[in-house]
């Protein structure tokens, strides 16, 4: 075993003990006991290497952990927390930046009846803070053999403090966003709602669903609330006062086509719109279409005058009442002789009015209301709006009859815009929800002649000096319109008991900057009208109220002294000369 | 001698070790400190978006028209009482000599 001996005998303890080898002395190993030393040696050396290794690696991590974080580590804090308030859905802004719709922080409760103990006991505490819920329906809940029952959604905080109070360890909030309308069914139809899953149903909310989800920079529309109160509450005043089942009203401007006011009425509650009445939904003033009547004569008159037709000194026999078809076309309060243009216009003269229309016929009539939009869907920003409904086929007695307002129903929205642009100076402005900026003056479309546009802006004042429109006529503000009164289509014949009656306005008549359009659905005759229910008894007086307050509102500095039309124009002299004896020219 | 070195890296390594755990340190409590003020920030804007939604919901028109006829003795203005600078009319001698009078008296 011992290949090689000492020189000297090695000492032995004699128990056995090793004892220092002298240090001069090298033991040399061979064979298997080198072997297993070497085998020793080498496992010492991996086991060093693999724990060097080891604290290597974590030393490096430690090192990169507290220096690296600062820099292409991401850092957790930023990302968790967005640097904008995400509500989901953008706001809505009126005009002067009032919040029409948003979207609220709220909370919605939920249990886990698997973890109530009692759902008999805590059903009844519930109910004493949501009483809206009955108990029995609550603890039947709360019994439901799951996970995960609603109880309520969109708590008040109130609610929500309360039901904390109860420390149920079974009832659980979960955090949602909820939409608002601040003004409620003030801006209801124009607005529209969304749903409970933030999609947006109707109006605005609707059409612009894509837009609003996709921004957090709130959408600016063109109306102004405080525009918007008005004409809703003047509207209503007469939808009240004459038993009427409804309303629509719209105030435009006349230069850039933005919407300041649309009222349909009634009007339901964007909050919860599952109640409200269908017909309360329904937007009158750009889904409904109307046979509008007399208000037309805006158009055919403007007509005859643009296509050089007739001149403004012309006129034409009212006396014969018309035959045509089945139809007898007759006046509403006939003057029986002739009339001039004008005096057609100021008395709404249906027989004057079709035998105008007659010296263009039907091709000029299309081709005219056509560039006016009232023979097309308006591409207003709302889901809800209608395309008008034409007679098929246009024959010789519709163009008769569309003349006066009959036979071509369009909505309140499109009389407006073409109203603006009859008035306007001619260029028609597609109407618009949106606010535009202070200074983009859109161009246009010019549909008619500014001689013809100034013509038509002074026989509008007419009718309102001197002719049907008496009412709507408010103190400075030199309004001019038309009135109209149609009998309501009632399957495929005109009842005579429900009507529409409407005026069409524009003010300042010297250079018109807001147009005005009301209209009532089914009015009644009353006591204080003599039984009378047309649009210069019932909607006339809308447009001046409307006007006298809003007047100050948008600064329209009002005059007092006649107009130029008024005092020595050509027009009002054909009117007085033919007039003699008819009332109005003495005063 | 020889150690001087070995000694001298040895103190600079721990200097420097210990700054970088002490500014590691800081900079997890700024991180801290700066998620905290985001959510703090985040809480405003929440209360300033509700808050404004309360606002316009308190200038609800049919409001106002209320509140105002309770507290305010005020009403619509009648286009008549808008005047124009140039409707005035001119100041007379009459009323010039009254006024210097006055003025004259009250001294």
């Amino acid at each position: 075993m011992i290949a090689k001996l000492p020189n000297r005998r090695t000492r032995c303890h004699p128990l056995g003990i090793d004892l220092q080898p002298p240090p001069a002395e090298l033991v040399r190993l061979e064979g298997s006991v080198k072997e297993a030393l070497e085998t020793g040696r080498n496992r010492l050396v991996i086991a060093g290497i693999v724990f060097f290794l080891a604290f290597a690696g974590i030393g490096a991590r430690l090192v990169e952990l507290s220096t690296s974080s600062l820099g292409n580590e991401p850092a957790v804090a930023h990302e968790a927390i967005p640097a904008q308030l995400e509500t989901g859905r953008a706001d809505i802004l009126d005009r002067n930046g009032m919040v029409l719709a948003t979207t609220l922080p709220t909370v919605s409760l939920y249990a886990n009846p698997r973890h109530i103990g009692d759902p008999a006991a805590t059903a009844r505490a519930v109910a004493e803070i949501l009483p809206e819920l009955p108990v029995a329906e609550i603890a039947q809940r709360l019994s439901h053999d799951s996970a995960f029952v609603w109880l309520k959604r969109n708590l008040t905080p109130r609610q929500h403090y309360a039901i904390n109070r109860l420390g149920e360890p079974g009832l659980y909030f979960q955090r949602e966003q909820r939409r608002f309308y601040p003004y409620g069914d003030l801006t209801a139809h124009v607005v529209g709602f969304a749903g409970v899953d933030n999609q947006g149903l109707a109006g605005i909310e609707r059409s612009f669903d894509t837009l609003l989800r996709g921004t957090a920079a709130p959408l600016e529309l063109s109306l102004d609330v405080r525009l918007q109160y008005i004409l809703s509450e003047e509207l209503q005043k007469s939808i009240d006062k004459f038993q009427a089942i409804g309303g629509a009203g719209i105030v435009l401007d006349a230069v850039t086509g933005e919407t300041l006011a649309m009222v349909s009425l009634p009007s339901f509650d964007p909050d919860s719109p599952g109640e409200a009445a269908k017909e309360a939904r329904f937007n009158r003033a750009t889904l409904g279409v109307y046979e509008m009547g007399s208000v037309f004569k805006i158009f055919t008159t403007a007509m005859v005058l643009d296509r050089n037709l007739l001149t403004i000194e012309d006129g034409f026999d009212t006396s014969e009442p018309i035959h045509a078809g089945r139809f007898l076309i007759r006046d509403f309060k006939p003057k029986n002789r002739w009339l001039s243009i004008p005096e057609i216009f100021i008395y709404s003269s249906n027989i004057g009015t079709v035998q105008m229309a007659m010296t263009g016929g039907t091709a000029v009539q299309q081709d005219f209301l056509g560039s006016l939009g009232l023979l097309r869907r308006p591409d207003i920003e709302l889901g809800e709006a209608a395309a008008p409904m034409l007679p098929a086929p246009w024959r010789e007695i519709n163009t008769m009859t569309i003349s006066y307002g009959h036979g071509l129903a369009v909505s309140p929205l499109q009389v407006t815009s073409a109203v603006s642009a009859v008035v306007n100076g001619g260029a028609l402005q597609p109407a618009s929800l949106l606010k535009r900026a202070a200074d983009d003056r859109p161009l246009g479309r010019r549909v008619l002649s500014a001689r013809t546009s100034e013509q038509m802006r002074r026989l509008m004042r007419l009718a309102v000096t001197h002719g049907t429109g008496g009412k709507a006529d408010a103190a400075g503000y030199r309004v001019g319109g038309k009135t109209g009164t149609a009998d309501k289509l009632n399957g495929r014949s005109y009842s005579k008991g429900s009507r529409i009656a409407s005026f069409a306005a524009a003010f300042p008549m010297d250079a018109p900057r807001y147009v005005i359009f009301a209209m009532v659905d089914e009015p009644k005759g009353i006591e204080e009208s003599f039984g009378y229910a047309t649009g210069g008894w019932v909607a006339a007086p809308v447009v001046s109220r409307v006007v006298e307050r809003m007047g100050p509102m948008y600064g329209v500095a009002p005059r007092f002294d006649p107009l130029q039309d008024d005092r020595d124009i050509p027009l009002l002299m054909t009117v007085k000369a033919q007039g003699t004896g008819h009332g109005f020219a003495t005063n | 001698m020889k150690r001087l070195p070995l000694f001298f890296w040895l103190l600079t390594a721990g200097i420097a070790t210990a700054l970088l755990f002490q500014v590691s340190n800081d900079v997890q409590g700024l991180e801290k400190q700066l998620k905290q003020v985001k959510h703090e920030i985040l809480r405003e804007q929440e209360s300033l978006h509700v808050l404004k939604a309360e606002w316009s919901y308190l200038n609800r028109p049919d409001r106002l028209a209320a509140m105002a006829g309770t507290y305010l003795d005020l009403q619509p203005l009648p286009a008549a009482r808008i005047v124009e600078f140039t409707d005035l009319p001119h100041r007379s001698a009459d009323s010039a000599t009254a006024v210097a009078a006055s003025g004259e008296a009250q001294q």
